[in-house]
């Protein structure tokens, strides 16, 4: 097992005191496979990928398993975690305009991994992030790397993300909402190019991403999560084939869907997003579900298990594992 | 980069000629007259008047600026009516006092800002940023004649490890001449790095939370080498900014400050010659520093193009 997360929470510090962003989280990942990590933003997903890193905000404080090669990370000091960082696991981010350092040449930061844990010259790194930039499929990568980042385009920056996140050929790569930053016809090439570089440089990847769809292409597992904690998991294709949660299915009602007969309104998800809360009691999606009991607001959570390693948490899943 | 810089180059020499007329006619219309007050309240109006016409002071205001901007530009900054003798070397010798104490000044400032602010910042909210912010605070209250007379006090007469005041000149050798530098220069500096201090913090401050400090963390370089390598070059535009800016306020302090330690610098001079009613003096000696204060800015400016590729490239 490369990854395993259990029982992972997360408290930020606020004005009014910690604030429980993420409860109840639990996932593992093999070597070489794919986990998507689907939800709305404030459903926790972008800090459980950044608690993985060891890079939540100042003050937060993380509770329960994460570990990585069967090393618990919470148990690594910080100097171990820079180790990991940038070598063992890389990470992209939402925003390519603003990820990059805007003074220093692409190529520079692109070949900083290898300068900092291989501790090669930097000359010798911007060989490499040539290199790179090529893998990529950045035309012209020699320019690439000569420019600053402000000369290059949003998609260009995030092939630069890339590069620099695969330069130390992680075992793990974190894609932050990757795309959601990039036009349409951008992102599903970005996509395409992230799926085979995992598969090239046989890494694992994890990618957080708002939009179910994205995340049923590129991956073969699936975790939705809504207001901090985990809602259904399992294999995408049975998932997004045969959701079982109110929310899962809400999700993928509120999807455009290619044929749909023109002027057809997308289903919206009624209410708003719940935040997370101090306390968490009931399930996070009962005051927004068509299906909420009286129960759904003050009991906890069940784990149901599925089959086919297929999980899911709610109320109104029966034990024969149908939504009633 | 050479686009910039000539473009920079044009906003300078547009300020400068701003900046004259302005100096020149603001002493223009100070009430006292020069012919006046060097015959004394007895003199008749006759021989003032024959005095004023010597010096040409009944001439137009526009062909008294036309030859006094004409002449500064060919070096020749006109003769001061209470010495009587050409100004021009009379301010270059009270430049080699005035030049170096406001660039040490500044270099003092500018080391205390930087080592505070880096270390404020890289503490923000704790004990060691909160006291940091304290000093800043009762820095920028003092008054920098007040800290002046405070280090006279301390160090001139109470540990007798610093001249009081006076310039022995260079040729009295670089040592005592530095030494007499030494007080003025933290009287200045120290107020200004109060100022810059906070700038400093809040600029780095707003730097480690833009997104590139996070891949920085991401890719493993650790807090500090961030804080150094990535936030700290970004911070320094608009570091450079203010401490141009400032070094309008430093010139103005460093008169008070001169006069409390009785340096031979330009800025006794102003206050001498405007005791004198000497018009020229002040227009030249405040067109001076209007000059440096200017230049310094341009400086800040190519600086600041030198740090930031985006600047270069005429991008915003």
């Amino acid at each position: 097992m490369l990854l395993s997360v259990a029982d992972l929470a997360i408290d930020l510090p606020t004005p009014d005191g910690p604030r429980r962003v993420v409860h109840d989280v639990s996932f593992s990942l093999e070597a070489s496979d794919s986990l998507g990590v689907v939800g709305e933003s404030g459903s926790g997903k972008t800090m459980t990928a950044l608690a993985l890193m060891g890079l939540l905000p100042d003050g937060a404080v993380v509770s329960g398993a994460l570990r990585f090669e069967g090393v618990d990370l919470a148990g690594l000091g910080e100097r171990a975690l820079q180790k990991l960082r940038g070598d063992r696991i890389g990470m992209i981010f939402q925003e390519p305009m603003t990820a990059l350092n805007p003074l220093h040449r692409v190529g520079r930061q692109v070949g900083e991994p290898l300068v900092v844990h291989r501790g090669i010259s930097r000359a010798a790194a911007w060989e490499q992030a040539v290199d790179l930039l090529g893998r990529v499929r950045l035309r012209d990568p020699e320019r690439a790397a000569r420019a600053y980042p402000f000369a290059l385009s949003g998609g260009e920056r995030q092939r630069a993300m890339i590069a620099m996140a695969l330069a130390c050929s992680p075992d793990l790569l974190i894609a932050d909402e990757p795309t959601t930053a990039l036009d349409v016809t951008v992102q599903a090439r970005i996509l395409d190019l992230l799926a085979s570089l995992s598969a090239q440089f046989e890494m694992a990847t994890l990618l957080v991403s708002h939009d179910l769809a994205v995340v049923a292409r590129h991956c073969h597992q699936v975790l939705v999560m809504y207001g901090g904690t985990v809602m259904e998991s399992g294999p995408a294709d049975a998932v997004l084939r045969d959701a079982r949660h109110p929310y899962t299915r809400a999700l993928l009602a509120a999807r455009p869907r290619a044929g749909a007969p023109r002027g057809e309104r997308l289903q919206a998800i009624a209410g708003a997003a719940a935040p997370a809360r101090a306390e968490p009691r009931g399930c996070p999606f009962a005051g927004r579900c068509p299906l909420t009991m009286d129960a759904c607001h003050a009991a906890p959570l069940p784990t149901i298990e599925l089959a086919g390693e297929r999980r899911v948490r709610c109320l109104r899943v029966g034990p024969d594992g149908r939504l009633a | 980069m050479l686009g910039y810089a000539l473009q920079r180059l044009f906003v300078l020499f547009v300020t400068l000629a701003v900046a004259s007329f302005v100096v020149f006619g603001v002493i223009e219309i100070l009430p006292g007259d020069a012919a006046q007050t060097m015959l004394g309240a007895s003199a008749t109006p006759e021989t003032v008047a024959a005095l004023a016409h010597k010096l040409g002071l009944d001439q137009p205001f526009a062909v008294r600026y036309w030859h006094w901007a004409t002449g500064a530009l060919a070096g020749d900054l006109g003769l001061s009516y209470a010495y009587d003798s050409p100004i021009a070397p009379l301010i270059a010798a009270r430049l080699t006092v005035s030049a170096p104490l406001a660039l040490l000044a500044m270099a003092i400032a500018t080391a205390i800002a930087l080592v505070a602010g880096v270390y404020a910042a890289d503490r923000r909210g704790k004990l060691g940023d909160a006291a940091v912010m304290v000093a800043s605070q009762v820095g920028l209250a003092v008054p920098n004649f007040w800290f002046a007379i405070l280090l006279v006090l301390l160090f001139a007469v109470h540990w007798r490890i610093a001249p009081a005041g006076g310039f022995p000149g260079w040729s009295a050798g670089f040592g005592r001449a530095l030494a007499a530098l030494i007080l003025p220069a933290i009287a200045l500096g120290v107020v200004q790095a109060a100022i810059l201090t906070r700038v400093a913090r809040s600029a780095l401050i707003e730097t480690l939370n833009e997104d590139f400090i996070r891949t920085a963390r991401a890719k493993g370089l650790s807090r500090r080498a961030a804080l150094w390598r990535h936030a700290l070059p970004n911070a320094m535009t608009p570091i450079l900014t203010v401490m141009g800016l400032q070094f309008a306020n430093l010139v103005a302090s460093a008169i008070v400050v001169e006069n409390v330690f009785v340096l031979p610098g330009l800025g006794r001079l102003i206050v001498q010659s405007i005791a004198n009613r000497d018009a020229l003096v002040v227009e030249d000696c405040v067109m001076m520093l209007v000059a440096f204060v200017i230049a310094l800015n341009f400086l800040v400016d190519l600086a600041c193009a030198a740090i930031d590729p985006r600047l270069r490239a005429g991008a915003t």
